[in-house]
């Protein structure tokens, strides 16, 4: 078994031989195997339920896969609520003729990435398409985690005066993606990665949190202009103050692209008090993968036309708007 | 109208180089450079060099900036 | 390596320096028209605040100086059927959602037509080698990216690259400036010279300028010192009542610019008077292909059948690239023209003035 073939995905033989493939792949992180329906034991008054799905050009690009994305971004959307995970569904589409070393790779990831967390995959799926339906492979999830605070965590609870804090340097994720894509080299990786265990940190030590967001797509600055619409509240950057890795402002300055719009796949950004901002930090620097963690700007007015804005080098403010389309590379 | 960044000149090969912006590296045109060493910057268009800065003149430039800051009118 | 020009602590002083010029000078009260021609100016100065920071002192007005803009509705329906025809169209991604008379190049991929977003336009060497169809780039700039495209045009030469040619919607500077000027509604106390397009054509088109209309003159880079000490010396000019052309770019741009640059501009093309939206037809500003590389010209090699053109009702872009008009002075800006259903031109581009002052919120 060199390539998927549609008759991997006919119910007969090849199915079988994929399942058992992807099952040896996973390893014990899978749970309930070869029923119709997994059964989850959760002993919790709130669980979280979240859905995503995943396809990326290239996928295994530097500093991980669609299959670690695919994990990381669905803890990731729960640690977004707060929640702790604790099932994930997976779904494979894969195109016809793809390589099942490709897979193998990928489904490592997945294992890691699940292993590490600490939770189990308890529903799954694997549909074959033709070749050229759709690009080498796509990944659905679900997530399943507990709510074991109580706290009102969501976009619309910034209030007024609270900081805005980013757990570390912003669009790695998307310059990697399009240094790849212009070949560019550069040792730079994407962020990809949990948040899950540093939102626990902050939890579990009584910070109080008002909002949880995860910059994906649109970055930084598309998902403070949701937060700010949310609230209906002027927020306020300091331009001086945003972590940025020295490669991502070049690859942006090349390619005529923003960092604040550029995409991160492991970072987070908490709405506090004022009050508790030091401490998040504090909590924050004790951990590798939050080490460039930086309070960023604060919440400053209520707000019936809510912006976000930009205190720039000169000290000048300027609006960072809503992005209304997609960004290419431009000369212009 | 035309985006264009200075890059370093890491090596050369005739009227191609390798350039490094903060670590990013690309292969770039430099046929319209004269003289290019390698350590030199060049501004950069659309992944051609169209001219090798002189850090002369930004020294220069740098000076101007402190002395007409501090110039009392 | 720290940029110096982009973050450096001289730049707050030398902000106080320019508000004290301008209070000493003896326009109080009224606001300095600078116009920036460069449309990556446009963009530089809205990014660093330095529109915020001048508001009651400087209105910076957008000049022609963004390519997508200024490129007539005609060559954009012309770029649109050569894509429908089926060859395969390189092109810069800044011209992927300009609209034309009935559709875009976005739209046309929509409807599986075959569009590559280069970064570079050498690369449309690889793209024609590794394609067995036509491939045609979309030849937009100007001084600056003329040079790359000649270069694109020599290599295929060379290559004999036989499947690869160029639609040339090239402009350039020199001509379409005294023609503005020519032309001038709005009274500009001074001009931002586009410092990149400079660094190929140099100081001294620019002289006209201040010799025959008085107008103080600034080649300025794009980093906030650079942009500030252009506003400096536009302002310290119009206060010594001496224009001149100040080069406030020497690290990049030389009095005599990059003759070599301009070599392989001038073996490839040759002058032509062409098209510019807001302008109409201009005199030797802009270039076409000489004859003997017309194997290599998209115009010789397909038949572009245009279906009819008509400007987009109500927009008045051409008057904002002129600058004779602000966006918000238009009917259809923020209303039935928006980044997301852009009518026309000045919408669509990055560096549009209207994208700008929509996304800016001014």
């Amino acid at each position: 078994m060199e390539r998927i073939l549609l008759s991997h995905g006919s119910g007969g033989k090849n199915s079988k031989k994929l399942l058992e493939f992807i099952y040896n792949g996973l390893g014990k992180i899978v749970v309930n195997l070869g029923e119709d329906s997994g059964i989850a034991e959760i002993q919790s008054e709130k669980i979280a339920i979240t859905t995503d799905s995943y396809t990326i050009e290239p996928i295994f690009f530097s500093g991980g896969n669609i299959g670690k994305l695919a994990i990381c971004g669905t803890l990731n959307d729960l640690a977004m609520v707060g929640a702790i995970p604790k099932y994930l569904t997976l779904a494979f589409i894969l195109e016809e003729n793809f390589a099942i070393e490709d897979l193998k790779k990928i489904l490592s990831s997945i294992r890691k990435e699940s292993e590490s967390a600490g939770i189990k995959i308890i529903a799954g799926d694997t549909k074959i398409v033709s070749k050229g339906k759709l690009d080498k492979i796509f990944i659905n999830t679900a997530g399943v985690g507990t709510i074991e605070h109580s706290q009102n965590i969501n976009s619309k609870n910034a209030q007024v005066g609270d900081a805005i804090i980013v757990t570390g340097e912003i669009g790695n994720h998307g310059a990697a993606i399009m240094a790849y894509r212009n070949e560019f080299q550069t040792e730079l990786c994407s962020d990809c990665a949990s948040v899950s265990p540093l939102i626990q940190n902050l939890l579990n030590a009584n910070i109080e949190i008002h909002t949880l967001r995860d910059p994906t797509r649109g970055g930084l600055a598309s998902i403070l202009n949701e937060i700010a619409s949310a609230s209906s509240v002027d927020i306020e950057l300091d331009e001086r103050e945003i972590p940025i890795n020295d490669s991502v402002n070049g690859i942006c300055d090349i390619l005529g692209m923003d960092p604040l719009y550029m995409a991160c796949e492991g970072r987070a950004i908490i709405v506090s008090p004022e009050s508790e901002a030091n401490k998040i930090l504090k909590i924050l620097k004790k951990t590798v993968a939050a080490k460039n963690a930086k309070k960023i700007g604060k919440v400053t007015k209520k707000s019936d036309k809510p912006r976000l804005y930009l205190k720039t080098f000169i000290g000048s403010k300027r609006i960072l708007p809503l992005l209304s389309r997609e960004l290419t590379p431009r000369i212009c | 109208m035309c985006l264009a960044v200075p890059y370093k000149i890491i090596s050369t090969d005739d009227t191609k180089a390798i350039a490094d912006v903060f670590g990013v590296r690309k292969e770039i045109d430099i046929r319209v450079i004269e003289n290019v060493n390698v350590d030199d910057y060049v501004l950069v268009h659309a992944g051609f060099a169209i001219q090798k800065m002189s850090q002369k003149e930004a020294k220069i430039t740098l000076k101007l900036l402190r002395e007409v800051s501090e110039k009392s009118i | 390596m720290k940029n110096q020009f982009k973050d450096n602590p001289q730049l707050l002083p030398l902000l106080c320096k320019i508000d004290k010029l301008i209070e000493l000078s003896e326009r109080k009260g009224k606001r300095f028209n600078f116009m920036e021609i460069c449309g990556t100016h446009t963009v530089s100065i809205l990014k660093h605040g330095f529109r915020s920071y001048f508001k009651d002192k400087i209105k910076f007005i957008s000049g022609p100086g963004c390519p997508v803009c200024v490129t007539s509705q005609k060559d954009m329906d012309r770029v649109i059927a050569l894509a429908k025809s089926g060859v395969k169209i390189a092109t810069f991604g800044d011209l992927i959602k300009v609209p034309g008379s009935h559709s875009s190049l976005e739209e046309q991929q929509a409807l599986g037509k075959q569009i590559d977003v280069v970064y570079s336009p050498l690369d449309c060497l690889k793209i024609a080698e590794n394609a067995d169809e036509e491939v045609v780039f979309i030849a937009v700039g100007f001084e600056t990216t003329i040079p790359v495209i000649a270069s694109l045009v020599l290599d295929a030469e060379r290559m004999n690259i036989k499947n690869l040619s160029i639609l040339a919607i090239i402009k350039t500077i020199p001509n379409a400036l005294k023609f503005l000027l020519a032309n001038l509604e709005t009274e500009i106390d001074g001009f931002i010279c586009p410092g990149h397009v400079s660094v190929i054509i140099g100081e001294q088109p620019y002289n006209i300028i201040p010799e025959k209309y008085g107008i103080p003159c600034a080649i300025a880079g794009f980093d906030p010192v650079d942009i500030a000490l252009g506003i400096e010396s536009l302002i310290t000019q119009i206060k010594d009542k001496n224009p001149i052309v100040a080069n406030r770019y020497k690290r990049m741009v030389k009095l005599d610019g990059n003759p070599a640059a301009r070599n392989l501009i001038n073996e490839v093309f040759e002058e032509d008077d062409v098209d510019w939206r807001g302008f109409g037809k201009v005199p030797a500003s802009g270039l076409k292909l000489r004859k003997r590389f017309a194997k290599f010209d998209a115009d010789k090699k397909f038949d572009i059948k245009v279906e009819t053109t008509s400007e987009p009702k109500g927009c008045i872009c051409g008057e904002i690239i002129a600058g004779k008009k602000l966006p918000a002075e238009c009917q259809l800006f923020a209303k039935k023209c928006t980044p997301d259903s852009p009518v026309g031109p000045c919408m669509v581009s990055f560096e549009g003035s209207c994208a700008a002052f929509y996304k800016y919120g001014e």
